[in-house]
């Protein structure tokens, strides 16, 4: 019950909002991410980095640091990023890497939280190194 | 920084030049675990002789955690009798589910002291126990059969 109200107020918000805004947010965001992440040393984004056949959720790996130190860390810098296999075990191994650690912009991120993630990369870099 | 005590420089050190990593060619028992939640692996050859523990060696992937954690058990609790090593596995266990209301008795755990920050956050737990429940199958595995008599 709640939820089907939840889930009736969600797409009136964001029929309000517009559905072409939300996406061209969404597309304009991610690029601006993915320029900011591959200026770092060392760090591989995993999936295309063409936005033409990609989402706003973004996946990589940063040299050596485990995903899940990686996560610890840049969560203490105050960014949530989700870390692990993302319920595709298959696929990490496919891909060779122990886990991922992605980040998803929604429309309430703008480029200040991409401008963070960035800062707590190369923290994180510094302090396992 | 909170983060300070959850990577202490002991733990980091373990992590970069991990002990007895590399596994040994003959071995009382085998045994391979891993965290399907995250994906660590560890696998663990312990041999055993009148009762004590001659060797641990071991190879893995996995967090800085469950990594240094396996480095330290595996110095830790080579040289000692089974029921030694299920007193201090037992200690240690104590130590990971105190929510960070204990430091540990050094005396007892050596380096693995260090790893008392990890039980602040509940979702590293599982890391640092990876092989010392790795340690603890193997334990079974040797002492149920004569290869630790």
């Amino acid at each position: 019950m709640a939820q089907a109200v939840g889930l009736g107020a969600a797409i009136d918000y964001l029929t309000a909002l517009g559905m072409s805004n939300v996406h061209n947010h969404e597309v304009a965001l991610t690029k601006y991410l993915i320029e900011k992440l591959l200026q770092i040393p060392d760090l591989k984004i995993v999936g295309p980095t063409n936005l033409d056949s990609r989402g706003g959720t973004v996946s990589f790996t940063v040299g050596d640091i485990h995903p899940h130190d990686l996560g610890q860390y840049v969560d203490s810098q105050g960014v949530a990023v989700r870390t692990g296999h993302h319920c595709a075990w298959p696929l990490t191994r496919k891909l060779g890497v122990p886990a991922t650690t992605r980040a998803s912009l929604y429309l309430y991120n703008d480029e200040s939280d991409c401008d963070a993630l960035f800062d707590a990369i190369l923290g994180a870099q510094k302090y396992f190194a | 920084m909170e983060l300070d005590s959850l990577y202490q420089e002991v733990i980091l050190d373990h992590y970069k030049h991990p002990l007895n990593k590399g596994l040994s060619a003959t071995y009382g028992a085998q045994v391979h675990h891993v965290n399907p939640s995250c994906g660590d692996e560890v696998t663990l050859n312990v041999t055993a002789e009148n009762g004590f523990i001659k060797s641990i060696t071991w190879d893995g992937v996995g967090c800085s955690i469950s990594q240094a954690s396996v480095s330290i058990a595996s110095d830790l609790l080579v040289n000692k009798s089974f029921s030694e090593a299920d007193a201090i596995l037992n200690e240690f266990t104590e130590l990971m589910h105190s929510k960070g209301s204990k430091q540990g008795n050094p005396e007892v755990l050596e380096d693995a002291v260090s790893l008392a920050g990890v039980s602040k956050f509940p979702a590293r737990i599982k890391c640092a126990l990876l092989g010392w429940m790795a340690f603890k199958d193997a334990a079974v595995r040797i002492t149920t059969t004569t290869r630790g008599e």
